[in-house]
């Protein structure tokens, strides 16, 4: 039989960050998380599998919203009408939903207990399902290790929503080893709640399929599931079916050595290129990230605006449709702009003076700043105080040079 | 830094020239067009590199610009060094290694090229608009500073483009700006999306509403099919009733015909049929008998002549040839006359041309076409010489005409006179009297000086001295100068600190005086010294009475009533002394603090009296070494300059005096400029007279009236004008000769023409004798004889072609008549037999005709044989119709069970009638069984029962009314229900909360990047404003007391300095001190004042600068066009001294400028270096 392992779906999450302006754009992501989803549901019908495992954050946040009850009452009835199994277990986003309590599931679908680890048997296919659902609040324990022996002549498979040993860019929830894993008997360890797909072991599969859908620019490349089959014994394949509605890239481009602004557009046209072929139709979501040692003539570097228009000109000439760029970061090393011993009459040094003392300038513009930062939603409030340009003033210095002495002839 | 050498190696016009500098005042003198501005540029260019699109490359290309250049540090480094546009390494030293800009940049003391460019160098456009910045910028101060600092322009504008930009992003209370927008949009998303989710209570409520409707119309669903199935039943039982009557009577009708036999449908119109062939074919077999009777004897009638038609291929020939024979006969006399008449016309012109008269053989005597055409040109060729001929000639006369009057013209000419000697002392006149404008101007120049160095000679203060008596006064070493300038500084200074410690004292003493005078006031306050005073009189007192009452010393009585001088005793007045002595000593005891302090008053004052008495010795002192000074130091002038003023001291002092050498010095050398110039005067005059003479001389021989004329440029005129008519005669001269040379190569042209023409004459004629023999022509004279001939001789040859065209056609024609009467014959058998031609024709037409009737009796017989078949044919197939017929009917006859098939008519409708009631009986029962649902016909009939229609019909009205009310509620409920389901379809569905999640967070990043932009503009204003302030902070003090210094010469004492203040709003303001001590504002300032006033700020901070980092040279650009000749001779000075400190390049295309620059600069500082 075969059998698909999903997680981490986090429907009716937002993509971060784009700030499209085209409203054609923005319609084609609205629903992006959802579309993913009915994609997986598509597939699971084109390939005649037998069972769908979710490995928990099924939701994204706790909205008592019955929209999204009803459109995944109709996705897995859908499922349902071709005798797929679904079997669930919550994660940390979504223990506590209440939304559960209003959905009533097609009876293809079994939600494990989040009081004990929970088997289900498809005796049809000599297939053994265990898990356990996390309990509201934070899940620190180590489930694995109370996770049953494994079914006597079945093929079983664990479902679990953990963080493993520990990743920087996520939360630690339900920790335990690979050894843990490995040592308890089953044939596949069906994880969630890392966002990276990976393969930790094949025998037995300890497997994190990723989430579905890339949500910002730091969830890169092809996101969707894993795609296994069992003849009952053992696994006798397992591959990965993209399943993303839109595509993320991060796409560095090093700018030392270059000595003229035409010299970026080639390596910019060909990364860009690449994301949008790598892309398969989709459309891709682009982070442009400068780096290097800044060697260009004039103050074009100086001008983040006008180095975000020439990648957005390069971008449309790939594609006008489908090549979204989500923000150009500078992130180079510039030329020491102004120095040299001077007389203190000498006024760019002072200037550069002010420019290399945050605390005195933020002090300064504490009252500016502070009736902006009122009027903020808290997560902008946030980056605003921990702006870059703010920490390190003086890389504005150029700008400031070029305000003051640009279009004077001497 | 200073430039010793610029060298500008390929640059803008200029090539491996060099600039020799140094520190000083450098004076860069050029016209337009000389490379001023490009020199300019070049200092740029030499010390920060070329810029990008070389504009100064029109001499070497732009690869090949080179600038180089010696520069000296201010601790004394040299660096000598070149920069090229072209090559990997542009800047290197004068060993050829490469220099790095870092050593380049430690010279300029690490100054960008925006500083160098901005800060050192200065034009009049530039300062009038810093100028105006000022007065924009309100006359902050600490604008003002950084844009006279940093060469910064309006400053102002910069702060408010920030600022707007801040503005245009964010507005605290505002509702346009991005920013606001967007938050706006943020709170309306937020709204919406509350409105569009669907909470589970809603979802509940919704779907309890739609679940009732549901039952509802399900329970009215049950009562409508109800109602429907009893509607059908009354309805069918309607229909059926009639048709169980009718089925019932069928029945009995049918059980009447039961032994008639059903018969086929079609056998009425079989028998029917069967009769009527049987009476039709009888009758057409005997008309195609009698048909066949008539055929044969038409047949047997016609005759038979098959031998006509044998021959009918011969016979069809001549039926063929028979109208063109007849034709030709007819033709053939017209055409013989007519080649009769040709014949004859031909003889006539034969004989006219003289050529034997044979028509027939015409060709043999006619000469060929060729030969004739070529006589035909000649002819028109011999037209054309003629003409040619008539007109050379015409030309040859005129010509010869033309070259006699040249002849004759050229002969009248006057003689041209000889003016060598006169050119050759005119051309030096002319250039001398061109100037001569310029001298006068000159003059009057040397005047105007000569009056201003008598002014300024006066202005001395030497009374009237000659410029050679003051060139030789005996005056003072500058050693000498320099030593009494200080011993005259220190001396002042040192009674100035006397006199201010004086008035110091003085101040104290009123104070202090003031303040004994109100303690001693109060009458309470005594000091130790009143306390002893008044004891020791208590105790002298005491010792007086003691000796005088006591040891009984009769000798004090006196003393005694001195002592006590009161009416009171004695004893009272010690009583009185011990009561005064204990009283002041209770007071100190009292007020003690007060005492203590008046007898420090006390002690005071007298040391005071003594400090006073010594400073006063001592000012007496300095002011006599002071006048002894002052008589050594006007000593060392001439009498009567330097006078002892009223305070005792030289009313010149060192400083006056240095300017007042300074401008005996400019004096002198005004006055030797005056000199020289008087000089060149005079030697001017000389040259005059020495011209005059020698233009005269060369006059004479050549002036036909003198008058008497002496003055050089009456002489001129005079000699201009013979000039000019020997000019004019030489050139009449030489246009005779050209004119007669013309007219004689015309008529040498002409005369060769006309012979030319004759030669061709005698050549046609030669060529045309021939023709005639060729032709074998006997050619007449006259040219219109011979055209004549020539179209005789075409006509016949155009009659020859006809003749012989004509005679052909005849003898076809014959030909033809021969041929045709041979055929005939050969078909009529009588070909031995004569016959004449129209005998012919008639034999010809009667076979014809024969052949033509044979010919139609065949066809006619064939027809008739082919109908007789035909009849033959269809009298079989009649037969044959009639025996099938008869067949037929005897067979329907068995069928209905009689013999004789005339009884069967009968049988067939009582048939027929039988037929039609079982068929209706069949069409009720179908029409019963189709509205019975699928019942069987007996049940049908059963459920019918008793009914009666009318009973049925009263039901049926009251269901269907019931039914249409149940049905209209039905369909109320069912579009509540629909609605309510849409509704929440449309919730759960299409309007989502979902969709604005996404907005929201593309709403958010969008607000991110704004936020960015509002956070850079704030940071940029931050840094700038931080910046301004803390310029203005730092130097301020330093440069307002320069720039006021140097605003003070610049306005010429108008205004007295520069200070800064608060402005109302607490900000610092810059403030212009006038000369009466008043301050003003900026924006009471005149332009000039203005840029006066930036430019004091200008030099001031340049000063700074060199002061405190390394020093630049100051680059001036014409900058003093906008002031006046005094103010410029200041700014002028200003600058030198700043050249005597370090380097000014001052460069200028006005020539006043340098006579200014002469006057202002001291020579030893100042170098002049023209482009």
């Amino acid at each position: 039989m075969k059998f698909f392992h999903a997680a981490d779906i986090h429907l009716d999450s937002p993509l971060r960050s784009l700030a499209l302006e085209d409203p054609g754009q923005l319609s084609r992501i609205r629903r992006a998380t959802r579309e993913a989803f009915s994609a997986l549901v598509d597939r699971a019908i084109e390939e005649k599998v037998s069972l769908l495992l979710l490995a928990g954050d099924l939701y994204d946040h706790d909205n008592p919203n019955m929209q999204v009850v009803h459109f995944l009452r109709r996705e897995l009835s859908r499922l349902a009408d071709h005798a797929i199994r679904v079997v669930i277990i919550r994660g940390n986003h979504d223990a506590a939903n209440r939304i559960s309590r209003y959905l009533d599931l097609p009876s293809n679908t079994t939600v494990l207990s989040d009081q004990l680890p929970e088997r289900v048997i498809l005796k049809e296919y000599g297939v053994a399902v265990t898990g356990q659902s996390f309990a509201p609040g934070k899940v620190s324990q180590n489930l694995a290790l109370a996770y049953p022996p494994p079914q006597p002549g079945h093929f079983n498979i664990a479902l679990l929503h953990t963080s493993l040993s520990g990743s920087p860019d996520h939360d630690v929830y339900a920790p335990c080893t690979l050894l843990d894993l490995a040592s308890r008997g089953y044939d596949y360890w069906a994880l969630g709640h890392i966002h990276k797909r990976e393969i930790l072991s094949s025998d037995p599969a300890v497997v994190f399929p990723g989430n579905l859908q890339g949500r910002h620019a730091k969830e890169t490349g092809p996101k969707g599931a894993m795609l296994a089959e069992t003849d009952g014994v053992r696994l006798t394949a397992l591959d990965f079916v993209p399943l993303d509605v839109v595509r993320w890239h991060q796409l560095p481009v090093d700018i030392s050595g270059l000595v003229e602004v035409r010299g970026l557009i080639g390596p910019l046209r060909e990364g860009l290129e690449a994301a949008k072929r790598e892309s398969d139709g989709r459309p891709a979501a682009v982070r442009v990230i400068l780096i290097g040692r800044a060697s260009l003539p004039g103050s074009f570097l100086d001008s983040p605006e006008q180095v975000r228009q020439l990648v957005l000109e390069v971008a449309a000439e790939v594609s006008l449709e489908d090549l979204w760029i989500e923000r150009v970061r500078l992130d180079f090393l510039q030329g020491e702009v102004i120095g040299g011993e001077g007389a203190d009459a000498d006024f760019s040094l002072i200037l550069s003076e002010v420019a290399r003392d945050p605390e005195t300038l933020a002090a300064a513009l504490e009252g500016d700043l502070s009736l902006l930062r009122r009027a903020l939603p808290e997560e902008l409030r946030e980056e605003l105080d921990s702006s870059a340009i703010l920490a390190d003033p003086a890389r504005l210095l150029p700008v400031l040079m070029d305000l003051l002495y640009r279009g004077e002839a001497p | 830094m200073r430039i010793d050498r610029l060298d500008l190696l390929g640059y803008g016009p200029f090539r491996d020239r060099s600039l020799s500098l140094g520190s000083g005042f450098h004076l860069v003198y050029g016209a337009n067009e000389a490379g001023k501005s490009t020199t300019l540029r070049a200092l740029s260019s030499l010390f920060f590199g070329f810029p990008k699109h070389g504009e100064d490359a029109y001499l070497v290309g732009t690869a090949d610009m080179a600038l180089g250049a010696r520069i000296t540090s201010a601790d004394g480094r040299t660096l000598e060094f070149v920069r090229r546009r072209r090559g990997k390494s542009p800047l290197t030293m004068a060993d050829g290694s490469v220099l790095s800009d870092e050593l380049l940049s430690a010279f300029l003391g690490g100054l960008s090229r925006e500083s160098f460019e901005r800060l050192f160098s200065l034009d009049p456009a530039r300062l009038r608009r810093h100028g105006q910045d000022l007065l924009n910028d309100g006359g902050a101060l600490g604008q003002g500073l950084v844009e006279a600092g940093a060469g910064i322009v309006n400053l102002r504008k910069k702060l408010e483009v920030l600022s707007a930009r801040k503005r245009e992003l964010f507005l605290p209370t505002g509702k346009n700006p991005a920013i606001n927008r967007i938050l706006a949009r943020l709170g309306e998303i937020r709204r919406d999306s509350r409105l569009r989710t669907v909470s589970p209570q809603d979802y509940l409520r919704e779907e309890e509403e739609i679940r009732r409707l549901a039952d509802a119309s399900e329970g009215i669903r049950s009562e409508v099919l109800r109602l429907e199935r009893g509607i059908r039943r009354a309805e069918r039982i309607l229909r059926i009733l009639p048709r169980r009557q009718e089925y019932e009577t069928l029945c009995r009708e049918l059980s009447l015909l039961e032994g008639v036999p059903l018969l086929p449908p079609d056998s009425f119109a079989l028998r029917v049929q069967a009769e009527s062939w049987l009476a039709t074919g009888r009758v057409e077999l005997d008309r195609l008998r009698e048909e066949a009777e008539g055929l044969e004897q038409d047949r047997a009638a016609l005759a038979d002549s098959p031998a006509e038609l044998l021959r009918e291929e011969e016979i069809a020939v001549i039926e063929k040839d028979l109208g063109a024979a007849s034709k030709s006969l007819t033709d053939l006399p017209r055409r013989e006359q007519e080649l009769f008449s040709m014949e004859q016309e031909a003889r006539l012109l034969l004989r006219e041309c003289g050529l034997p008269e044979e028509p027939q053989t015409l060709d043999r005597h006619l000469p060929p076409p060729g030969k004739r055409r070529k006589i035909a040109s000649l002819l028109d060729r011999r037209s054309a010489l003629e003409g040619s001929f008539q007109v050379a000639g015409k030309n040859a006369a005129k010509a010869q005409a033309a070259l006699t009057r040249a002849e004759a013209g050229r002969g009248e000419l006057p003689p041209v006179p000889e003016t060598g000697a006169l050119e050759a002392i005119l051309s030096g006149a002319e250039v001398f009297l061109a100037r001569s404008e310029e001298r006068s101007r000159q003059s009057s120049e040397l005047l105007r000086r000569r009056d201003a160095l008598a002014g300024r000679l006066h202005s001395l203060g030497l009374g009237e001295v000659t410029l050679p008596a003051l060139r030789a006064l005996v005056l003072p070493e500058r050693s000498t100068l320099l030593r009494m300038q200080e011993d005259f500084r220190r001396l002042l200074h040192e009674e100035k600190e006397v006199r201010d410690a004086l008035v110091r004292l003085e101040q104290e003493r009123k104070k202090r005086e003031d303040r004994i005078a109100s303690l001693e006031g109060e009458g309470e306050v005594v000091t130790f010294a009143d306390l002893k005073a008044v004891r020791e009189r208590r105790d002298a007192g005491w010792g007086l009475l003691r000796k005088r009452f006591l040891e009984g010393d009769q000798s004090l009585e006196s003393d005694l009533r001195l002592f006590f001088p009161e009416g009171r005793g004695p004893a009272e007045g010690f009583e009185g002394l011990l009561r005064e002595s204990d009283r002041v000593a209770d007071l100190i005891g009292r007020r003690s603090k007060e005492a203590i302090e008046l007898s420090l008053l006390h002690k005071e004052r007298d040391l005071a009296r003594a400090e006073g008495q010594a400073l006063e010795k001592d000012l007496r002192s300095t002011r006599d070494r002071l006048a002894q000074l002052s008589s050594e130091w006007i000593g060392q002038w001439p009498e009567g300059l330097v006078r002892l003023g009223p305070e005792g001291a030289p009313d010149r002092l060192p400083e006056a005096m240095v300017e007042w050498l300074e401008k005996r010095e400019r004096v002198l050398a005004e006055g030797e400029l005056i000199e020289r110039l008087e000089a060149e005067q005079a030697e001017d005059h000389r040259a005059e007279t020495e011209l005059t003479d020698s233009l005269r001389k060369a006059l004479a021989p050549l002036d036909p009236d003198p008058a008497g004329e002496r003055t050089l440029p009456g002489l001129l005129v005079r000699a201009r004008k013979i000039m000019e008519n020997a000019k004019e005669r030489q050139g009449r001269h030489t246009s005779a000769e050209e004119t007669f040379r013309l007219a004689f190569r015309q008529s040498e042209e002409a005369r060769e023409a006309l012979r030319e023409v004759e030669r061709e004459l005698e050549l046609w004629k030669g060529e045309f004798g021939k023709a005639g023999l060729e032709a074998k022509l006997l050619l007449p004279e006259d040219p219109e004889e011979i055209r004549d001939l020539l179209e005789i001789l075409t006509r016949l040859e155009m009659l020859g072609r006809s003749m012989t065209e004509m005679r052909d056609r005849i003898g076809k024609m014959r030909e033809d008549i021969r041929h045709f009467g041979d055929q005939v014959a050969l078909i009529s058998g009588e070909a031995d037999q004569r016959s004449t031609p129209e005998e012919m024709l008639g034999k010809a037409r009667e076979i014809i005709r024969r052949f033509r009737e044979a010919r139609e009796a065949f066809v006619r017989r064939q027809e008739l044989e082919k109908r007789e078949e035909e009849i033959c044919l269809r009298r079989g197939r009649q037969e044959e119709i009639l025996d099938q017929s008869r067949r037929l009917l005897e067979g329907l006859a068995s069928e209905a069970g009689v013999e004789d098939p005339s009884a069967l008519p009968e049988i067939e409708g009582r048939s027929r009638t039988k037929a039609a009631l079982l068929g209706r009986r069949e069409e009720v029962i179908r029409q019963v069984l189709e509205s019975g649902e699928g019942e069987s016909l007996e049940a049908l009939f059963a459920d019918c029962g008793e009914a009666n229609s009318d009973e049925i019909n009263g039901r049926l009205t009251a269901m269907r009314e019931d039914l249409e009310s149940a049905r209209e509620r039905r369909e109320s409920l069912l579009a509540a229900l629909v609605a309510k389901k849409t509704d929440l379809d449309r919730r759960l569905e299409a309007f989502q909360a979902v969709d604005l999640l996404q907005e929201a967070e593309v709403e958010r990043a969008r607000l991110s990047g704004q936020v960015e932009s509002y956070l850079e503009a704030s940071i940029l204003e931050g840094i700038l404003r931080k910046g301004i302030d803390l310029f203005r902070e730092r130097n301020q003090g330093p440069v307002l007391s320069r720039a006021g210094k140097i605003l003070e010469r610049l306005t010429l004492g108008r205004y007295r300095g520069l200070r800064g203040d608060f402005g109302e709003k607490g900000d610092a303001l810059l403030l212009v001190v006038r000369e009466d001590g008043r301050s003003l504002e900026t924006r009471e300032l005149s332009d000039g004042t203005l840029d006066a006033l930036y430019l004091a700020l200008r030099l001031a901070s340049v000063g700074r600068h060199n002061e405190t980092g390394e020093p630049v040279p100051f680059v001036a650009d014409d900058l003093l066009l906008n002031l006046d000749n005094r103010r410029s001779l200041k700014a002028l000075e200003v600058l030198s001294e700043m050249g005597a400190q370090g380097q000014v390049l001052f460069f200028t295309h006005h020539a006043h400028m340098v006579e200014l620059a002469r006057e202002a600069v001291p020579a030893g500082i100042l170098r002049i270096h023209e482009l």
